[in-house]
């Protein structure tokens, strides 16, 4: 069986077949001798060229903290609270409501019309337009199983919940509880899989049991929606077996931009991992603004709509009960640093779900290295992230860090 | 020493062990090993969740290596006593007496925490002469550690004749009859004998006539143990213990209580406690950091602390603490926290502190949902109330 991430990848045309009669995810993980890519990409992992980006040393140091951002893919836990988490009918399920414009308020718009598999399950627009102009940007969802929070604010703290939320959000979906189970008792296609048990019974369910359990299956879905191997995973686990990768599948720019992600710029510090994101929120200085008078606050706002909402882990609604999955929830503190703090990104798949920020506001990778680079302590605040500071990086550096990112994107997408 | 003489077949039925009070009898198991196959086979808190069902009033613990003895005595130093064996790995038993190393090794540990024993160690015959064997003689001397040998009869009179205060436990009582055992026990007032793995002792529930006469002559020098000599018989300590009440009920019960637990608390627990003392010089000994790789020592004020994660950190991922008190002042957590000095900002979670624990030596709590969400170097701040002032006690550890 082929795992999430390469189902996703295959069917998406995105170059790369692999097989292994005794476990495509064990291969994928173990050794890469097994996976077919591109001849630009495999075939030179045993060669030992002599090329330009032969004289890029690692340091010991450098090395442990890329060896920290692999290897990829890795598993996706099951969504906290979800009861149908991992369980393919559900997935099915999941796929058929997540393109349902019947779940919105007026049928005009589903998940996936913000969520586009064509632009990285983003939508491509600097904020999101559903039934009214939204003010932040629509995040990625590929990986998004691997998140501790969700949304820009962490203001869910699972994924059925952030499944749910934009379906009730008058910006977004524009739907209620009521308008969302009045349509599901209708729907013919939804209603085997919502209002049967699994021995094909009827069940009676309250509005809020059907709407939840639709989230539940959309968010099913969605933890499967992984992204594949990238010139960067390919790089990172021939260094860790001490093999070199010919520049053709990873350029001397890249890897001067690696060097500078893991040192000097220091982005490895909050974009931690393989999923390049630590799962917490930052200050970054960015304006917050939202029009005239109104601002966005963030991380601020997140955790105040998490205590009120009545979907969170520590709620009624939560399928398992799992303690330490709750835990979060109960015992995330809120902090006047918060406000205008944003959700650390994944930088993976960047080159498909441009603009970037919460906001959207930066259209290209090179605006977004130059904002770090020029970054103004002015609007840092001092109980931020003391170690942002401007990093003095020349017009090569800044042009490596944009290749470094953009290598973390599949490689017929740059 | 004390000698006191029972008289089985003059004792009234009234003195013999009732069922429900022989059910009850805490055992003192003098023989357990939880080396380094155990270690990977059974968690220390399942071992003793199997102590406690046992009922154990303490255990006298020695593993191959070390590292087994000392999670055990981390998870419950109320019930475990730890011994030192000469062994690395499993296999070492007839190699250790003329290993250079088994010996340093056995000197290395001493230097770095306490111990009651030195054993259970495997000597025979003239062997007790060679160097290394004699260099453990002196090191019990010189630590105030008794001897846990399993050994002839001729290698356990080598023991005790390279010294005039050495004390030695005859692990299995030599596999000898128990009339070979009275032998030894009259002429040695410095033998005691551990009947570990002696399992015709108490067959069936009975006792035979030649070994109620050994205890009759003997009351207060013999002691039971399990002997976990492979993994899987961790899981018999809870049987080992149920076995020896049966046969325990046929004795008078104040014998009984010495067999089952008295004899071996009267020479092994004062030998710890002052050997625990000496080592702690004012702090509990239980405190000593011994792996560096999950515990750290919080200082900065008059009572001491450690901080012990359950799973190496990572970045990202929740894990819990426990902090554990050392000494006497009373101790009551206020507050667990952790911050990052050179990015000004701590963690975006408040542990969970779960109740006070007593021990036997102080306090522990454990703190639930700790989260470092950045590499870096973080630092530990536990705020505490004492009897008359609040302190804060930190610590820095490196996080990657």
């Amino acid at each position: 069986m082929c795992s999430n991430s390469l189902r996703a990848a295959v069917a998406a045309g995105r170059g790369f077949i692999c097989g292994n009669a005794g476990g495509l995810w064990r291969s994928v993980l173990g050794s890469l001798a097994f996976c077919v890519v591109p001849a630009a990409l495999c075939s030179p992992l045993a060669s030992a060229s002599a090329s330009a980006s032969d004289a890029i040393v690692f340091s010991a140091e450098e090395r442990a903290r890329i060896t920290l951002h692999g290897p990829w893919p890795v598993p996706v836990p099951p969504d906290p609270g979800n009861e149908f988490s991992g369980l393919p009918w559900a997935e099915e399920a999941g796929r058929l409501l997540f393109h349902d414009n019947g779940l919105s308020g007026d049928n005009a718009v589903s998940c996936a019309t913000c969520h586009q598999a064509t632009n990285g399950y983003s939508d491509g627009r600097s904020v999101a337009v559903g039934n009214q102009r939204h003010f932040r940007n629509t995040q990625t969802l590929l990986n998004v199983g691997l998140q501790r929070w969700f949304g820009w604010d962490g203001g869910t703290d699972s994924l059925w919940a952030a499944a749910l939320r934009p379906m009730l959000s008058t910006i977004e979906m524009d739907n209620t509880v009521e308008g969302i189970a009045a349509y599901l008792r209708q729907a013919t296609q939804h209603q085997r899989t919502l209002l049967r048990d699994v021995n094909g019974q009827s069940v009676e369910l309250s509005d809020d049991a059907i709407t939840v359990k639709a989230a539940k299956l959309i968010a099913a879905h969605v933890r499967t929606l992984t992204s594949g191997i990238t010139p960067f995973d390919i790089f990172r686990d021939a260094l860790v077996l001490d093999k070199s990768v010919d520049e053709r599948a990873f350029s001397a720019s890249a890897r001067r931009g690696l060097k500078l992600f893991v040192g000097k710029a220091a982005c490895h510090v909050c974009h931690y991992g393989a999923n390049f994101s630590n799962g917490e929120f930052h200050d970054i200085g960015r304006p917050f603004f939202i029009g005239t008078g109104e601002v966005d606050p963030g991380r601020y706002r997140g955790i105040q709509r998490l205590r009120l909402d009545p979907y969170r882990l520590s709620g009624a609604f939560n399928g398992t009960n799992n303690k330490n999955q709750i835990r979060k929830t109960t015992s995330v503190k809120l902090s006047r640093a918060d406000w205008g703090r944003w959700r650390t990104p994944t930088l993976r798949n960047l080159v498909d779900t441009a603009p970037y920020m919460h906001d959207g506001s930066i259209a290209t990778l090179r605006e977004v290295v130059d904002a770090y680079a020029d970054i103004d302590p002015e609007r840092l605040h001092s109980e931020g992230e003391s170690i942002l500071k401007p990093l003095d990086l020349d017009e090569r550096e800044r042009e490596d860090l944009v290749a470094f990112l953009k290598s973390l994107s599949l490689t017929d997408r740059q | 020493m004390q000698k006191t003489k029972f008289h089985l077949l003059l004792a009234l039925p009234a003195f013999l062990v009732s069922s429900v009070w022989a059910n009850d009898l805490p055992i003192a198991d003098v023989h357990v090993h939880y080396s380094h196959d155990s270690v990977e086979l059974t968690p220390p808190a399942r071992v003793i969740e199997l102590m406690r069902q046992a009922k154990l009033k303490f255990a006298l613990v020695s593993s191959s290596d070390d590292k087994g003895t000392q999670l055990l005595l981390q998870q419950a130093p109320d019930l475990i006593i730890p011994g030192l064996r000469p062994y690395r790995r499993r296999g070492e038993t007839g190699s250790w007496t003329t290993d250079a190393a088994a010996l340093k090794y056995v000197e290395g540990l001493l230097q770095q925490g306490p111990y009651a024993t030195i054993g259970e160690f495997h000597l025979y015959g003239k062997d007790a002469q060679l160097e290394i064997p004699q260099r453990i003689v002196q090191l019990a001397d010189e630590h105030n550690l008794i001897l846990h040998a399993h050994s002839d009869a001729e290698a356990v009179e080598g023991l005790l004749a390279s010294s005039d205060t050495v004390r030695v436990i005859w692990a299995h009582a030599g596999f000898d009859d128990p009339a070979e055992i009275a032998v030894m026990l009259r002429k040695h007032d410095r033998l005691w004998a551990d009947l570990a793995f002696r399992s015709e002792v108490g067959s069936g529930g009975s006792l035979s006539a030649e070994w109620l006469t050994l205890f009759e002559e003997f009351p207060t020098r013999l002691m039971l143990g399990t002997d976990s000599y492979t993994p899987e018989r961790i899981f018999y300590i809870p049987e080992h213990a149920q076995g020896a009440r049966e046969w325990l009920k046929s004795l008078p019960a104040e014998l009984a209580e010495q067999i089952a637990w008295k004899n071996a608390y009267d020479l092994i627990k004062p030998v710890w406690e002052k050997n625990r003392q000496s080592a702690s010089t004012g702090t509990d000994a239980t405190c000593v950091v011994r792996s560096p790789d999950n515990e750290l020592e919080l200082g900065g004020s008059t009572v001491r602390a450690i901080v012990r994660t359950d799973r190496a950190i990572s970045v990202g991922e929740a894990f819990a603490v426990d902090i554990e008190f050392c000494g006497d002042e009373q101790v009551v957590l206020l507050d667990l926290d952790a911050t990052m000095p050179t990015h000004g900002h701590g963690m975006n979670y408040k542990p969970e502190l779960g109740n006070r624990v007593s021990t036997a030596d102080g306090s522990r709590y454990r703190a639930e949902g700790v989260l470092f969400h950045m590499p870096g170097e973080w630092q530990w701040s536990v705020k505490i109330q004492l009897a008359e002032q609040q302190q804060t006690l930190t610590a820095l550890t490196n996080v990657q």
